[in-house]
Parts: structure tokens; C-alpha cells; sequence
């Protein structure tokens, strides 16, 4: 199990650079999140997969990017599938670990990478 | 958090649907009434044809539809006509596709753009808006259009969207009584921050009425090349396509070379599902068989179907650039088995006048 930051957002070519927004992944990745909190996803947003890909797709033009689209992988998928606004992040690292046979240390490590991009990206919310 | 580039992402999902054949690019036109009586135009029926409306889709049929699609794997959502905002249910249909989440882009004339329109795609964005333009002035608009008024409801459409910040894009057919106008539409579409394409390739009616006859206003194929020249965008991107897809075409016993019904299908107001609009003859209906049926059984027995006859084109380096294909020759001639003169007449011409495509430049 590594999730790794393979969650990719997919932006219509406009010229600008593709590479990753340096300031913003410093700010995310300093971004304390409490492990006894927990995360909700935006009804703002659909998860679809299709074929080998899971993709969530923002509805309104008030998401984080509205020219975007956003691409997980396996890893990240099975996260956002265990998240239901009512486990704690805590909870839902204990499950995957138990689930995939995997330390907690490094269940941990994914399951907080995972959120701290999607809560940059406005895709799920902490509470 | 990694970006990639669309166009990357769309060849994965696009290769990945292929192999598994899924259909991930649907078309549906909800109407083909309108509220112009354009002369090119393949399907158009007046907008108060009550026989036509009587046959048409309903807004539940059509939402089964886009939720069955998107269950099969559907990404990418066009929704077209006829002019598709005269059905008062577009926004409800919109809306729906847009919460399934599928990726929703539709063609309209934009003269039906009203406020409650706005508001909805300014607070729901499609992935593209398109709006057809017919000319630069009102008078070559109008003439296409045959409708007064409709410039000026097309420009205010095109304005409410902009200000709006809507994604879109502008297009127009190339026809022989707006042509000298393309390069000015091009110019407006620029000014106004929007890309622009154009077409000159006219098809006929698709239900064989004779009321109006859209090959009369075909450019002749050198006026297809004096366009193509005058973009030079278009120009290099049709150079790239040529080198990869010009050439000897690989043997096949296949009545269909396309992609069609591959990857992606159509559906009719009516219910009529085919892998392309031209594929009148080879359409289902989703009355009579569901989708699921007509993408696995019908569909797919059309395109494996073998042919039984030969043509010019079977041996044509040039067959991939011109678009001849059986539902063209059937529009065309009524026939499987007579090519489209009019297809090949503007290929071969570009042959001879771009230097790229003749065949000692190789």
C-alpha cells in the first residue's frame, strides 16, 4: 500500500506550466491534520471509475479549479472509499492496515498525504 | 499534488476505452426542431414541428439514458440537435449528466442564452460551451440563418456567456454564401478570447427530405483549399495528421475502418442509437432494445460486419484524410458501394495543392 501523492489533476492545456504548484505543496504539506478528526467528502463531486481509472470530477464553478478534473490512484480511490463522514482518520487507518496487511506507520503516512491533497483541493473537508 | 495535461489523460482514458470498448464518448441530440431555418443544415425541422416534438425522447427516457451510460462508462457527454435549448427540459437534463459526472459539453446557436441559462452554467460549467456562428454581419448571419433577428440574439448569446465566464469555443460551416466572412469570425472569435474552427465539408439531409438541399451551398474544393491555406494553425495540424495518417490504408474485410462504435455512440431525439450521426441506416431503437443491447449486440455486429464489395478508396493512400466512409455513401448516393465523389474531389485536391501531401514529398 503507497499512496505516495499519485493524485493528479488534470487541468485543459492552456500554456502554463504542468508541473506541480511548488507554493501551495509546501503549504499543504506543513498542513497539521489531527488524526482524531474527521473527513467528509465535498458533495461537490463525483467519483467515477472507469476502466483502470477513478477520477473525481467537481461540479461547481466554486471548486478549488473548475478547469480541473482529478485523478486518483488504487491507493487513493480505496481511501476516498473509506471515507464517510463519520469515521475519524484515526478509525480509517486502523481498517486499511488491518485490510491491506500493512504497518500502521506507513497506513498512516498515505492516509495523510491523501488528505492533506484533497482538503488543499477542496474535495473533502475536515470536521 | 502532481498536474498532468489533458491531452495526456484523454489519450489514456481514450486508448484504455478502446480495449475494453467502452463507450466513453456519447453524443445525444435532444431535438432536431430550431429556431433558425439554416440552408445547410443536415436535420433541421421547424421549432413548432408538433409531429416531430410528439416523437422526441422524454426528459425521463433521456435521464434513464445518461444514467445508463454513465454506469457503462461514459466520460464525455455531448449534447447537441436540432438547437438543444429549445426543449425546456435542457437544464434538467444538463444538470442530471452534470451530477453523474460526466464530462458535458453542448453545441447551440446561442440565441436561446437567457438569464436562468447563465445561472445554471455559470454555477454548473459545461466542459465546453460551442456556438455556431453563420457570418461576421448580419447580413451574411441572416442569410444562412433565414431568420431576422437572430444576429443580434446570437451576439447577445455569445456576449451573456463570455460575461459569464463560461468555457467556449466558436465553429461555423464554410458555405458558399459566407466563406468570404471565415477569417472575420475567426478575427471576432479572437477578440472575443474564444478558439475557432470551421468546417467546409457539407453533408446531406439525413432524412432524405428534399425541402431544403444543404450540398447547394458546398464550397467547391478549391475554395476548401484557399481556407485552409489562410489558417496557418490549421495548416500545421493538418500536416502532423497527414504524416501520421496518410498513406497506403491497412487491408481490412471490414464494411467500417472507423473508430465508430468503438469508443464512443450516438443517440437521435427519437430514441435512435448508432455508433455516428450518419448512420441512419444502422441505428437501434433504445425503445425496442435497451442500450445495453444495442452498445454489446447491435452495435458492435454493425461494426464487425464485413463488406462485400470493392471501391477506389480500398487502396487510396489518401482514404483517411478525406472521411469517405459507408454512411457518407449512403447520404451521398443511397449506396454502400459508390464512394463520395464530393468527399474525394476536396482530398484530392489538397493533394495536389499542399506540397506535404503529394506523394514525392513522400
Amino acid at each position: 500500500m503507497h499512496y505516495s501523492g499519485i493524485f493528479a489533476r488534470i487541468r485543459q492545456d492552456k500554456g502554463g506550466p504542468l508541473n506541480d504548484d511548488h507554493a501551495q505543496g509546501m503549504q499543504i504539506k506543513s498542513m497539521q491534520i489531527p488524526l482524531d478528526g474527521v473527513p467528509s467528502r465535498s458533495e461537490n463531486v463525483v467519483f467515477r471509475k472507469i476502466e483502470n481509472e477513478y477520477i473525481l470530477v467537481p461540479l461547481l464553478s466554486t471548486s478549488a479549479d473548475v478547469e480541473a478534473i482529478y485523478n486518483l490512484n488504487e491507493i487513493g480511490a480505496i481511501i476516498w472509499e473509506h471515507i464517510d463522514g463519520k469515521k475519524s482518520l484515526r478509525e480509517i487507518i486502523g481498517e486499511l492496515a488491518e485490510e491491506y496487511e500493512v504497518e500502521p506507520e506507513e497506513a498512516e503516512r498515505d492516509v495523510l498525504d491523501f488528505v492533506r491533497d484533497l482538503t488543499g483541493s477542496q474535495l473533502i473537508r475536515m470536521s | 499534488m502532481k498536474t498532468e495535461s489533458y491531452a495526456d489523460f484523454s489519450l489514456r482514458m481514450h486508448d484504455a476505452s478502446v480495449g475494453g470498448r467502452i463507450p466513453v464518448n456519447a453524443a445525444i441530440e435532444l431535438t432536431y426542431r430550431c429556431n433558425n431555418n439554416c440552408v445547410h443544415c443536415y436535420c433541421s425541422l421547424p421549432m413548432g414541428d408538433e409531429a416531430a416534438s410528439q416523437k422526441e425522447l422524454a426528459t425521463a427516457e433521456i435521464t434513464e439514458l445518461v444514467d445508463e451510460l454513465a454506469s457503462m462508462g461514459t466520460l464525455w457527454l455531448l449534447i447537441t440537435g436540432g438547437e438543444p435549448l429549445l426543449r425546456g427540459d435542457f437544464g434538467e437534463i444538463y444538470l442530471h449528466a452534470k451530477k453523474r459526472g460526466l464530462l458535458v459539453s453542448f453545441f447551440t446557436n446561442g440565441t436561446l442564452v437567457d438569464d436562468d441559462m447563465v445561472g445554471l452554467l455559470a454555477k454548473y460549467p459545461p466542459f465546453v460551451a460551442e456556438v455556431t456562428l453563420y457570418g461576421a454581419t448580419e447580413e451574411t448571419y441572416e442569410k444562412v440563418t433565414r431568420v431576422k433577428g437572430s444576429y443580434r440574439r446570437c451576439i447577445e448569446g455569445i456576449g451573456s456567456l463570455r460575461r459569464a465566464g463560461i468555457p467556449l469555443r466558436l465553429k461555423t460551416m464554410a458555405l458558399t454564401i459566407n466563406q468570404h466572412e471565415v477569417e472575420a469570425m475567426d478575427r471576432r472569435a479572437a477578440e472575443w478570447g474564444c478558439e475557432f474552427r470551421f468546417d467546409p465539408v457539407i453533408q446531406k439531409r439525413i432524412d432524405g427530405r428534399v425541402h431544403s438541399t444543404p450540398e447547394r451551398y458546398r464550397i467547391s474544393p478549391e475554395d476548401a483549399v484557399r481556407l485552409d491555406r489562410t489558417f496557418p494553425k490549421r495548416m500545421q495540424e493538418y500536416e502532423r495528421f497527414c504524416a501520421k495518417f496518410v498513406g497506403p490504408p491497412a487491408v481490412s474485410e471490414r464494411l467500417y475502418r472507423c473508430g465508430t462504435g468503438v469508443s464512443s455512440l450516438h443517440i437521435n431525439p427519437y430514441g435512435m442509437i448508432s455508433g455516428c450521426s450518419m448512420m441512419v441506416r444502422e441505428a437501434f431503437s433504445v425503445r425496442q432494445k435497451g442500450l445495453r443491447w444495442i452498445w454489446e449486440e447491435g452495435i458492435r455486429s454493425v461494426i464487425s460486419g464485413k463488406k462485400t464489395f470493392s471501391l477506389p478508396c480500398d487502396t487510396c493512400r489518401l482514404v483517411n484524410l478525406c472521411g469517405q466512409c459507408p454512411a457518407w455513401s449512403v447520404l451521398e448516393n443511397s449506396s454502400y458501394d459508390r464512394e463520395s465523389g464530393y468527399l474525394c474531389g476536396i482530398a484530392k485536391t489538397r493533394e495536389r495543392s499542399h506540397a506535404f501531401l503529394r506523394q514525392e514529398a513522400g
